[in-house]
């Protein structure tokens, strides 16, 4: 059962990559190209998902805007990554006061509310597809260095890594070449999860115009767009909303899905209590 | 116990050093500086009285004496003034958190409320169709964007059936309705944000409820329990819940940044008063004090609710003694 959901998962993540990437060849009209003799029609065969208010095509715009999510998910959570392994590694693994600093540094930081801090940095910098990427990405990595930190203090104890330290191998390479691959798949899986909240997030920015500025598609400002003219024009509503609920679905299944296969203590058939 | 605690709070003295300088930090680091909004937006700002805003500020001195001239301040709970309206930023801040309080008290109470039993349900009848029907509807709910929802709930009870109010805290004639009017009108205007804000929430915690439900029925005082012939009803809700819900003290503590700082999206699209409202209007006049005096509170706050989560903890686990 776990194992068809997650199959779901990674599926729905496929397909919006792929429909992603494809974007330039088979949206059916320029993202931005306006028309107001065609503007708000209702989903037509020449318009799949009808138009916004400037006549634009709604399905080209959203499948321009499945890249920005796409973008930022993966930038964000990469720049997350980075910051986060290192930190949590060097924290790990060599203790002592190098884990002090990391740690209570980790701590300061998720004192200060994220949104809070999220919004501060993005008045400052201004919003921009670039910079909310860079954001979210630097504003994410404190859990994942935790993480990371814990898997450290547990592998730097193996065997392996006793015997690497002893035929002289240098810090650096038992940290990346030894350890880290061993502790590659709990921090896969919070990055499948980091991706889903990352995009989330950007919707969210977006819709109150803090995030991808139009004419950018996005899906949170297209999201924007439609409040002026729910009533009449449901489609405007409904497909960003139902494409960003999709896609952090999609990562969301994955992630679980993995994280199943990695502990089969959760998933096994034992009810008996 | 008390050993505990004092060493505690010691430990979070540096803590609250390094938020100091991360908030201000992040402000005069800023590209434009400090008042740079207040003079060069002002074309009548004689250079006199650009000097004389610069001295009321510090600016004038290096940033090292800005910086304790500033947390000294802070320790006597003078945060300023607002540059958008000149009133006392604690002031500004005291009429905003009670409205963020009451919205993010009662949705995390929702929370709780709904979100335990469902949790706990879902590991009673684990792998069975009930818990495949729980589970999906928890993934679809933390995968919703809330924000969309809000603006559906929206569209569907308050433009469409025009049941309930739309946003805002009160209505506009909330001054000349009878105390229980104004009551149920308080009532009506919190349905849909509780119900929202809630959401996401009731969603990871009923999963969480469930995950650590599945670890504590395994272990061998349940087994011993339901040997001695206890109703597994009793055993799930009474004994094993009572161990699998002292994780979810730490959840209290790590949920408080958000009680407090309330949720600038939630509180923007519903034009509700509180503090993430404040925030996003601070931050966007580049109202420095303001935003300042929001973060040190809403961090210092944050780290109080932590250390109460550790010492709820470590009261209620024997095995935590340090």
């Amino acid at each position: 059962m776990c194992k068809r959901i997650a199959v779901l998962g990674a599926v729905l993540v496929i397909i919006l990559i792929l429909l992603s990437l494809a974007a330039p060849v088979i949206a059916p009209y320029a993202p931005d190209k306006q028309d107001l003799s065609q503007k708000l029609l209702p989903p037509s065969v020449s318009h799949w998902m009808g138009t916004d208010q400037l006549g634009r095509d709604v399905l080209s715009r959203m499948l321009y805007g499945g890249r920005v999510s796409l973008s930022v998910g993966f930038v964000a959570v990469g720049i997350s990554l980075f910051i986060g392994v290192l930190m949590g590694a060097l924290a790990g693994y060599f203790g002592g006061w190098v884990d002090q600093l990391i740690m209570r540094t980790v701590d300061i930081v998720l004192c200060i509310p994220t949104l809070f801090l999220i919004l501060m940095l993005i008045v400052f910098l201004g919003p921009s597809l670039f910079n909310i990427m860079v954001i979210i990405g630097l504003t994410g990595w404190t859990e994942l260095s935790r993480l990371v930190r814990a898997e450290f203090l547990t592998l730097k104890q193996r065997d392996y890594v006793s015997v690497a330290r002893a035929v002289g191998a240098s810090n650096g390479r038992i940290i990346f070449i030894h350890i880290l691959p061993n502790a590659l798949a709990p921090i896969f899986i919070s990055a499948t999860f980091g991706i889903a909240g990352a995009i989330l997030l950007e919707s969210g920015l977006s819709f109150l115009g803090l995030g991808v500025k139009p004419p950018m598609a996005s899906w949170g400002n297209i999201l924007t767009s439609s409040t002026e003219c729910m009533r009449e024009a449901w489609w405007l509503t409904l497909a960003p909303g139902m494409a960003i609920f999709i896609t952090v679905l999609g990562y969301n299944l994955l992630g679980d899905g993995l994280r199943d296969a990695m502990d089969p203590r959760l998933s096994g058939g034992d009810n008996r209590a | 116990m008390l050993k505990y605690l004092i060493r505690r709070l010691l430990l979070s003295l540096p803590i609250l050093f390094g938020i100091t300088v991360i908030t201000f930090g992040i402000i005069h680091l800023t590209p434009g500086g400090f008042t740079s909004i207040q003079m060069d937006m002002n074309p009548n700002v004689s250079p006199d009285s650009a000097a004389r805003l610069q001295e009321l500020y510090d600016l004038d001195k290096p940033l090292y004496q800005q910086y304790v001239l500033w947390v000294s301040r802070l320790l006597r709970l003078d945060f300023g003034r607002s540059f958008l309206d000149q009133r006392l930023v604690i002031a500004k801040i005291g009429e905003r958190l009670p409205a963020t309080l009451l919205l993010s008290g009662l949705s995390i109470f929702m929370i709780f409320l709904l979100g335990i039993p469902l949790g706990v349900y879902s590991a009673m009848h684990h792998n069975t169709r009930r818990d495949r029907v729980i589970t999906m509807m928890t993934f679809a709910g933390y995968s919703i964007p809330a924000f969309w929802l809000a603006l559906l709930c929206m569209l569907l009870f308050s433009v469409i059936l025009d049941w309930l109010p739309m946003s805002g805290i009160r209505d506009i004639d909330h001054d000349f309705l009878s105390p229980l009017g104004k009551f149920w009108d308080y009532v009506l205007h919190l349905i849909l944000p509780v119900t929202i804000t809630a959401f996401g929430g009731l969603a990871s915690i009923s999963r969480y409820t469930r995950g650590n439900m599945l670890e504590v029925v395994r272990q061998d005082y349940i087994r011993t329990a339901r040997a001695k012939g206890l109703a597994k009803n009793r055993v799930y809700y009474v004994h094993a819940l009572k161990n699998a819900l002292l994780p979810i003290i730490t959840i209290i503590g790590l949920a408080i940044p958000g009680l407090i700082g309330g949720s600038f999206i939630f509180e923007t699209i519903f034009a509700w008063p509180g503090m993430g409202r404040l925030a996003y209007d601070a931050a966007f006049g580049f109202d420095y004090p303001t935003i300042m005096g929001i973060a040190v509170i809403g961090a210092v706050l944050t780290l109080l609710g932590n250390i109460l989560a550790d010492v709820l903890y470590a009261l209620n686990d024997p095995r935590i003694r340090l």
